[in-house]
């Protein structure tokens, strides 16, 4: 439940703030999220990965069919690229990444101020 | 452990966000910051457009009188409504900008020697050549002269006021595609950059002279065999000003031969000249010649095809005028076009216009310089070139009063270590900006003609048409009056006896009205006959476009406006069909095998055409170019740079003088003759063919596959340019497309009591690779079909072909 919850959070921040926030918010909206909810690390991790990576898919996958690729293929071609769907699937992953890491960096930093259960007791 | 862990992490996060966020050097090739450029919010994908426009419909600009329409037809032409020339230019740089901002700004970076900045080390050579040959410093020059003008320095702030509006406007997700591909921001427009525009057009149409080449040639062979490869005046020439003409001047000076020698050492290096061979067509035929009784006008300038466009088209409409045409982005006026009573175009007058100076410093330090008896101060000036990822580079440029001294110890190190000065036509200020908004308001020839008066460099053949029906042509420029062969090669710069004595007074300069042949014609050819009392030269005289234009319209009566696109589209090679028959008479058929000869049987069938797929056009080009090389060997395996022959005296030469020494092939022990040449080169041809068959596979060889005319965009990227296009015509013919240059515009503008346009260009307005309108006149260029131009009286006009309407508030 929390693990949807953070995905819709990240979602939702990330449409809003990313047209007029440097690209690397992808990395704090998650990292943030992941010291207010918390949750195990590959929960963490997963809930930016697939959050920003299908966001990027969708708004480029889009992008791409509106304009009938008119840039797309331009700029795959320019990378070596064979086909655009690589490119909106680089950037996809470029975006999954990122966003992937700050949602476990996060996670890994709130764990620094939890204190450890003693087993003796 | 924990702390560990989150080390980890948060070190891949910020590592990840680092290397996305930097330009990556990959072999060659250079990444742009690949987060910041992926992104589908911000980076290259907003960047791609669904609709040909993307502008709000409403805004303000701070510094607007009063409120300007802009209506934007289905060819995305803006149509701009103002009330007074300080609006309409402030408008005009929002336009231009919003259209083709990266395009302006990269063209005063290139101008300016500026380009290392955004591109690194590799185009320091460039930008270095810029500094020398003194664009900046005659860019402040012409701005400061510029400022006694109020009526065009205003207009140059209104439009920096209109381009800097839109920079601020703009966030990283709205900026022009190469920006975030190269990684850098656009800085603030100004009234310099213009004056930068204008210079990086004087330097491509005026610095193709070969003085330095000359200079060696003369050296080497003499005047006499200079005369006869290099003459002033070829014979058979067919000049802009009919032959015949009467000059009745009345304030002519002639300049003053010195009568000392002067003896320059061979000079081994000289920088890269412009594409030698760029040039234009316009005429105009008047009513005598007409179907319908109207002045019928056509002009296509050929320069460097680029994308996007070198060319931009508007309307301008105020209570004061009423004109439409070509702009070239970063200048705020209409350079060719017309308004509702005259019609205006032009092809560029070349003359050699820049001279080197040999001067003698005192010693090594280079402080002071010989000059009549006297040791006079040099201004040096050290200019810091900025290089991306590398160090600044500094350059010491020494000034003399004659202009930089370019060629030195320091730059194209020749062995001589000469210092040679150069005097430029571009180093003078000028008004050619005057001369351009005073064209816009003419209404008859004597507005005409007091309007180009100011029009200094470069100089350009003016054709002239308007509704009465009337045509004329003015060769316009500010000509140095020059002694004989003043400047053809380096001079002394020691005295005052070489200098430059005044110019050729305005009144005369060549220039025709009505002429009896009913038309006024010019593409790049001689401007007079040699009765001309002013003596005239350069080394880049166009032979046949011209007498093909000429041939037509002479032999034409009755001529409509589809005859002149017709002809605007014509492929037909006069160097060809005064060539070719020779050749073929030449070749010893019995010696030649059955198999060998079908190239030869190819070219007898040809029709001097130079159409797409035509075989013929692709053999007599590699056959003319093997022959060329063989018959001036001595030319091109010479140690030190050598003018090159034009090929019309080529031809000249071959038929009226087969016994010409240059036809004997230096480095071999047998003596040549034409006809060896003829037959060697035509082998050399069927090797060319073979190798060019072998290197491209399953090709068919042809006029567009040998040529593989491009249009490159500016920064060379590929996937960004119209690649090896199916294209017709080469540089001799009346259509110029060559592999990388030909008309940048044509228009056809019809001079009755309506007037009716149509245009075309190799480009399209919008210069967004991602906008659907980037190419969108491409395929019309190609085929040779046209445009409508429709020329609002009101701004509720063609309301059909209206596609978006955009109001400017103060």
């Amino acid at each position: 439940m929390k693990f949807v919850l953070k995905i819709i959070l990240i979602i939702s921040l990330s449409y809003f703030l990313q047209p007029h926030l440097p690209w690397w918010i992808i990395g704090v909206i998650p990292f943030l999220l992941s010291i207010i909810i918390k949750t195990n690390g590959a929960s963490s991790f997963f809930s930016g990965f697939l959050s920003i990576g299908g966001l990027w898919f969708y708004i480029s996958y889009n992008i791409d069919l509106e304009t009938h690729s008119i840039l797309t293929e331009k700029i795959a071609s320019l990378f070596t690229l064979n086909n655009s769907v690589y490119l909106i699937l680089i950037t996809s992953l470029i975006g999954a990444v990122v966003a992937g890491l700050g949602g476990l960096s996060g996670y890994t930093f709130i764990k620094l101020f939890e204190k450890k259960k003693s087993p003796y007791y | 452990m924990k702390f560990f862990k989150f080390l980890i992490s948060i070190g891949l996060t910020l590592a990840s966000i680092y290397f996305l966020s930097i330009r990556l050097h990959v072999g060659q090739s250079t990444l742009p910051p690949l987060g910041k450029f992926l992104n589908p919010f911000q980076g290259f994908w907003q960047n791609a457009k669904p609709g040909s426009i993307d502008e709000p419909e409403e805004f303000s600009i701070p510094g607007l009188s009063e409120k300007v329409t802009i209506k934007y037809d289905t060819n995305l032409i803006p149509h701009i409504f103002a009330q007074n020339n300080q609006d309409l230019y402030t408008a005009a740089g929002y336009v231009a900008a919003s259209q083709r901002l990266w395009q302006i700004e990269l063209v005063t970076h290139h101008a300016a020697g500026r380009l290392s900045e955004i591109i690194g080390n590799k185009t320091v050579n460039m930008d270095r050549e810029q500094r020398r040959i003194g664009m900046t410093w005659s860019a402040r020059k012409v701005l400061e002269e510029w400022k006694k003008y109020p009526e065009i320095y205003n207009s140059l702030e209104a439009y920096s006021n209109g381009v800097n509006h839109y920079i601020h406007s703009l966030e990283y997700k709205d900026l022009p595609i190469e920006y975030k591909l190269l990684d850098y921001e656009p800085e603030n427009w100004t009234p310099y950059k213009t004056a930068l525009v204008l210079k990086y057009m004087s330097k491509l149409l005026t610095i193709s002279e070969s003085d330095i080449e000359n200079t060696n040639f003369l050296k080497i062979y003499g005047l006499d065999t200079l005369n006869e490869i290099f003459p002033d005046f070829a014979e058979g020439v067919d000049p802009v000003i009919p032959p015949g003409t009467k000059w009745d001047f009345k304030n002519e000076i002639k300049p003053i031969e010195p009568d000392t020698l002067f003896t320059v050492p061979l000079i081994s290096n000289v920088y890269e000249k412009p594409f030698k061979g760029l040039g234009s067509n316009n005429w105009a035929v008047g009513k005598s010649k007409t179907t319908d009784g109207t002045a019928i006008f056509a002009n296509d300038m050929h320069l460097t095809l680029n994308l996007p466009s070198i060319w931009f088209v508007v309307q301008y409409h105020t209570p004061e005028f009423n004109a439409y045409g070509h702009i070239l982005p970063g200048t705020p006026y209409i350079i060719q076009g017309f308004n509702d009573s005259i019609a205006w175009g032009m092809t560029n007058a070349y003359r050699d216009l820049v001279d080197w100076y040999l001067e003698k410093f005192k010693d090594e330090n280079r402080d002071e310089y010989l000059y009549d008896g006297n040791w006079l101060l040099a201004n040096k000036v050290i200019d810091t070139i900025k290089v991306r990822d590398d160090e600044d580079i500094i350059d010491t440029i020494v000034y003399t009063h004659h202009g930089p001294v370019v060629y030195d110890r320091n730059f194209q190190a020749n062995s001589q270590k000469v210092n040679l000065a150069m005097r430029w036509i571009a180093h003078e200020p000028s008004l050619e900006l005057l001369c351009l908004d005073k064209l816009v308001k003419s209404h008859n020839y004597d507005d005409f003609k007091e309007a180009i008066k100011y029009f200094s460099c470069p100089p350009q053949n003016f054709a002239f048409a308007d509704r009465k029906g009337n045509v004329a042509m003015i060769v316009q420029g500010k000509f140095p009056n020059k002694y004989y062969d003043q400047g053809k090669f380096i001079l002394d710069g020691t005295t005052s006896k070489t200098e430059w004595q005044g110019f050729i007074p305005l009144d005369e300069n060549p220039q025709i009205f009505n002429p009896d042949r009913g038309f006024v014609s010019s593409a790049n050819q001689h401007p007079v006959d040699k009765s001309y009392p002013y003596w005239v030269y350069t080394n880049n005289n166009e032979y046949y476009r011209n007498r093909r234009i000429n041939n037509f319209l002479n032999q034409t009566d009755s001529i409509n406006y589809k005859d002149l696109m017709q002809l605007q589209n014509d492929t037909y090679s006069i160097f060809a069909e005064e060539t070719l028959p020779l050749l073929l008479d030449s070749l010893k058929r019995d010696k030649i095998s059955e198999k060998d000869l079908t190239v030869a049987r190819e070219l007898g069938n040809w029709d001097y055409k130079y159409e797409p797929l035509a075989k013929a056009p692709a053999y007599f080009e590699m056959w003319t170019k093997e022959l060329y090389l063989i018959i001036w060997d001595e030319i091109f395996d010479s140690d030190v740079p050598l003018p090159h022959p034009s090929s019309y005296q080529t031809v000249w030469l071959m038929k009226n003088e087969p016994d010409f020494e240059f036809f004997d092939i230096k480095n071999t022990p047998e003596k040549e003759t034409l006809n060896n040449l003829i037959n060697i080169s035509y082998q050399k041809c069927l090797q060319d063919i073979k190798q060019w068959r072998a290197d491209n596979p399953g090709k068919e060889l042809n006029r567009s596959s040998y040529f593989h005319t491009s249009i490159m965009h500016y920064a060379q990227i590929p996937q960004f340019s119209a690649m090896d296009l199916e294209v017709g015509g080469c540089g001799d013919v009346v259509n110029a497309i060559t592999n990388t240059h030909g008309p940048s515009e044509r228009i056809v503008v019809k001079m009755g009591d309506s007037i009716q346009a149509w245009h075309t260009y190799p480009g399209g307005q919008s210069g967004n690779p991602g906008n659907p309108q980037y190419e969108h006149f491409l395929q019309s260029w190609i085929k040779g079909t046209y445009f409508p131009v429709y020329y609002f009286k009101n701004q509720d006009d063609y309301p059909d072909q209206t596609i978006f309407s955009q109001t400017i508030t103060p």
